[in-house]
């Protein structure tokens, strides 16, 4: 069991406060949701968190112990899912789970998990959005990092899937803390355990859609 | 290996310009490949995190290719040096 926990994130762009003083948790085992109006601060929170964006202020706890977040990336502490695609569009998709894992056994997981035969000899560019998501949150899953960060996993997928996606978060949920962000509020909250909403640079928690309402993030 | 790809196009395109092997050699290992990772970095940026989820941080990315650069110009240096 790990958990980790974030607090006085404090991010300022020239001058404009994007994050104050925002505090959360996640244990491994829990996934929390993360909502937020488009440049509320989200991934930028995200991105902080990773290390590739540095924060005015910060305070990150990995069980007991305090963490620098520059030294998440070398210590393998979170894997990421950027809005963007990030494997290298010119290889082929078989190419490419032997460059992240270099155990046969993974490797096999990865080959026999479900929709992947379809997609294993085609070239990342010529996969579909949602093949592309489910390829890489499936690779970025079998690593062996505790938590799990997503920047829009579900963002203008094909239901079918939306739908694999979500069974793989869940199943994962047992050996990872998961935390995402993602305008499609219902699929979010059918898997999540804890959901969080970003106002005005500050996360609050919400218990479900009429939060969501409340707090006027979506119409009532 | 697209920022070496990236400098090896810049590299041969700046010594047929100059009409210079020497100068397409030096650009390998020098400019070459700071122009390269400002290609990278702008139509491939997202592509860095492919590397940082398996725990390479940007420095040893960039470190390793630039090694990989001055030892391609090294053999380009040859190679030159026995034909001329």
């Amino acid at each position: 069991m790990h958990s980790l926990s974030v607090h006085h994130v404090t991010k300022n762009f020239r001058n404009r406060p994007v994050l104050t003083h925002v505090k959360f948790s996640c244990q491994t085992g829990e996934m929390v949701g993360i909502f937020g109006r488009n440049g509320s601060g989200k991934s930028t929170l995200l991105k902080i968190l990773f290390g590739t964006l540095p924060a005015d202020s910060i305070e990150v706890w990995l069980d007991a112990t305090i963490i620098e977040p520059t030294q998440v990336i070398p210590n393998q502490y979170i894997a990421y899912l950027p809005q963007e695609g990030f494997l290298p569009k010119d290889m082929k998709v078989r190419d490419v789970i032997p460059l992240y894992f270099r155990d046969g056994e993974k490797q096999n997981q990865l080959f026999y998990a479900p929709k992947i035969a379809s997609v294993a000899n085609k070239r990342v560019s010529t996969l579909s959005h949602g093949e592309l998501r489910y390829v890489e949150i499936l690779l970025i899953a079998h690593l062996e990092h505790p938590f799990l960060l997503l920047d829009e996993p579900f963002s203008m997928i094909e239901p079918l899937y939306k739908d694999s996606i979500k069974e793989l978060l869940s199943s994962l949920k047992a050996k990872k803390g998961i935390i995402l962000t993602d305008h499609y509020y219902r699929d979010v909250l059918q898997i999540t355990d804890k959901n969080l909403l970003m106002i005005n640079g500050t996360l609050h928690e919400i218990k479900g859609k009429e939060d969501l309402a409340a707090h006027g993030y979506i119409s009532s | 290996m697209d920022v070496t790809r990236y400098n090896i196009a810049i590299s041969v395109i700046l010594a047929l310009i100059t009409l210079n092997p020497l100068n397409g050699i030096v650009c390998l290992a020098t400019g070459g490949m700071v122009i390269g990772l400002y290609c990278y970095k702008q139509f491939q940026q997202s592509q860095y995190y492919f590397y940082y989820n398996i725990g390479i941080t940007k420095r040893k990315l960039i470190t390793f290719t630039w090694l990989i650069n001055i030892a391609l110009s090294l053999v380009a240096a040859l190679v030159f040096l026995t034909l001329a």
